[in-house]
């Protein structure tokens, strides 16, 4: 049983990090059609900003306000900065935001030095759950995570922004006729999926390391994650990440590592084949 | 619609994050040579090694110990008389940059020597590209020898690091009477973890022991809770640890978080990885030809002159000083060859020796590796490592290797 309960926190772990990273991912495509290739270096921002905050003696936990903080001001400026420009010309905001990943990269590097640095776990300790033993602060990080994502589902289903937005992404046009300031609205949208990508790294930085490259780690399972879901649907994107972070936790034991982080990209390719618009597909409408 | 991008364009374009992964790597070594002036007849170096990506958080020991040579002998007289200067460059670890720069160096900035290089995927890369242009690599970190066929005898290449009959080998029978038998290997998957693991099971079989485990991870790993608690559940007495720079790091984070009941054995843990998060590394045993902690004249007079240079708290490692002698060996042997022609200088390589901060140390003229010393420590609360056991100074050993 602990080998169970074991197997399915950790899973849930990386899971609800992961899905986080994704929703967020998908929000921004989902609402603005933008692919965000710099998404994975909003993770690391809100990653340095919990090493800011540990490293000058402040607690932990206000990194979780001043991660999202940042992450959403610096999303917001990216897209009224230059992605609104971009808005008819997809193609083209991919490569800037290609081009501004590499950007970002580079300026973390210079601002916090390639070596990586660590945050202090503020929560120390591991609790027995059933046999398994668990670190308490992943305990606190699934629960966190969990309700920001809920959160983030009822405020995109239920609220006038959330219905504005897609009656924006319906037809642009119209809802510029019927008033809506489009473009006021998809600064809001860009924001609020950079601040879930560094609320993340918020979340993610006392488990691990920070460097200047991790963003690329949590965006290419993420990336995978929207489109297996069917882009564009939150719910679909959960099942996403469900699969792919889930399922190389699960087989990476029996399989090897390197072997399963292949493999089940294999599979999500297979699934892809089999159900092009997503493992959750309904007739073609995006985000609701 | 048209402003939209189908769901087709997306699942094309979704290759690009790996594209994207890579070329920050590719921009990440854009690092500003320093190259420096010098009389003619001087002795150029070139150094390499990963100052970014995943090996980043070794690169200043070892850079700083090499420059540290460098000024040092040049304050001295430099290499019997002619003036040493170098030249930096970054590969990130990463094979392809590795290739890039060390033909930079050798056929544009010319340099008489390479030294440096952590990972052995930068190693087998730099080989690629040296011994053509007949310019001697001297690689400064521990590896695998000649296990799987590492790229480890060849006339234009120097090992100042240990192989494993110097590093493990006395390790294994420390660790049989004071440990355990039982292992769980963990390791990056690459040429060094799986090479060395293959002499650790030789090793393990022959002191009655059994390996329980073995596990290899892709670069970039960051989470390991799920083998964290396989070792456990195994009932290993030794978690035996190969994983590199970064990840390396990550496991020692959250081993600790995960309460992890078996003993952490690293042949990787130094005072850098013990400095870099001490709470983390603290009861690790490590195996090195160097810690800060050896107590003889020479390391005392390289600890003042390190600190002076770096200040009081950088660490410096086993790789750092294997540098610092690699730079010492090259001047006396051009000193001694009074040339810096490659052929006639290499050739005194192995007539050389050095009493540097690990002890004496000097290359065989057989394999043209280092004979050293090893020493057995734990990791302290305070990031220091405490000698517990010293072996002698040994040949290293590399089966097949008579150059």
């Amino acid at each position: 049983l602990d080998v169970i309960v074991s197997l399915l926190l950790n899973a849930a772990f990386l899971v609800s990090v992961v899905a986080l990273v994704a929703l967020g991912l998908g929000v921004i495509y989902g609402l603005l059609g933008v692919i965000n290739m710099a998404h994975g270096e909003f993770v690391a921002l809100g990653a340095y900003a919990a090493f800011l905050v540990t490293s000058s003696g402040m607690p932990y936990w206000l990194a979780l306000i001043l991660a999202p903080v940042l992450g959403m001001g610096a999303g917001m400026a990216l897209q009224s900065g230059i992605l609104s420009r971009l808005v008819r010309r997809p193609l083209d905001a991919i490569l800037v935001t290609l081009g501004l990943s590499l950007v970002f990269q580079q300026i973390l590097q210079a601002v916090f030095g390639a070596v990586p640095r660590t945050v202090a776990n503020p929560t120390p300790g591991a609790i027995e759950i059933l046999g398994a033993t668990f670190p308490t602060f992943r305990l606190v990080a699934i629960l966190i995570a969990v309700v920001i994502i809920v959160a983030t589902i009822l405020f995109l289903a239920r609220s006038e922004f959330g219905i504005v937005v897609r009656a924006i992404l319906q037809n642009r046009e119209a809802a510029s006729v019927n008033g809506v300031n489009a473009g006021r609205y998809s600064v809001w949208a860009f924001g609020l999926g950079a601040a879930l990508a560094a609320i993340a790294g918020a979340l993610i930085a006392p488990s691990t390391n920070v460097t200047p490259l991790m963003g690329a780690t949590y965006l290419a399972p993420a990336f995978v994650a929207v489109i297996l879901g069917g882009a564009g649907r939150p719910v679909g994107v959960l099942i996403g990440v469900a699969f792919m972070a889930g399922l190389e936790v699960i087989l990476a034991p029996y399989i090897g590592a390197t072997v399963a982080r292949a493999g089940v990209l294999v599979l999500a390719i297979i699934a892809i084949r089999l159900r092009p618009n997503g493992l959750i597909s309904e007739k073609r409408d995006r985000f609701a | 619609m048209a402003q939209q991008i189908q769901r087709r364009d997306f699942l094309r374009l979704a290759g690009g994050v790996g594209a994207a992964a890579f070329i920050g790597t590719s921009l990440a070594a854009c690092a500003p040579p320093t190259t420096g002036g010098g009389d003619k007849d001087g002795l150029k170096l070139g150094f390499l090694t990963s100052f970014t990506g995943l090996e980043a958080v070794l690169a200043a020991a070892q850079f700083q110990s090499f420059e540290l040579a460098v000024n040092q002998l040049n304050g001295a007289g430099g290499a019997g008389g002619r003036t040493i200067t170098f030249v930096k460059e970054d590969d990130a670890a990463d094979s392809k940059q590795t290739i890039e720069k060390a033909n930079k160096l050798a056929y544009s900035d010319r340099v008489n020597a390479v030294v440096g290089l952590v990972a052995s995927l930068e190693r087998e890369a730099a080989l690629t590209v040296l011994p053509a242009a007949k310019t001697p690599l001297f690689y400064t970190t521990y590896y695998e020898g000649s296990y799987l066929d590492a790229n480890a005898c060849d006339p234009y290449y120097v090992a100042t690091g240990q192989v494993p009959n110097q590093q493990i080998d006395p390790l294994v029978p420390w660790l049989t009477d004071n440990v355990g038998t039982k292992y769980f290997v963990v390791g990056s998957d690459y040429i060094w973890p799986r090479g060395t693991s293959i002499r650790l099971k030789e090793l393990v079989a022959a002191d009655g022991g059994s390996v329980a485990g073995e596990q290899y991870f892709p670069f970039g790993t960051t989470d390991f809770s799920q083998v964290l608690r396989e070792i456990d559940s195994s009932g290993a007495d030794v978690a035996w640890i190969t994983l590199a720079g970064t990840d390396f790091l990550t496991f020692l984070t959250q081993a600790h978080q995960f309460g992890l009941k078996a003993k952490l054995v690293s042949i990787g843990m130094d005072d850098v990885f013990a400095h870099a998060n001490p709470d983390a590394a603290a009861g690790v045993i490590a195996s090195q030809a160097y810690f800060r902690s050896i107590e003889t004249d020479a390391n005392a007079a390289f600890l003042d002159a390190y600190s002076t240079a770096y200040g009081a708290d950088a660490p410096v490692n086993a790789i750092g000083v294997a540098a610092y002698n690699a730079v010492h060996l090259i001047a006396a042997a051009v000193e001694k060859a009074d040339s810096v022609d490659t052929d006639t200088w290499m050739a005194e390589i192995s007539n050389v020796e050095f009493d540097s901060p690990m002890g004496l140390v000097k290359v065989s003229a057989t394999n043209q590796n280092t004979t050293c010393a090893n020493y057995i420590g734990e990791v302290q609360a305070d990031g220091s490592i405490s000698i517990l056991s010293e072996s002698a100074a040994v040949e290293p050993d590399l089966p097949g290797c008579s150059l």
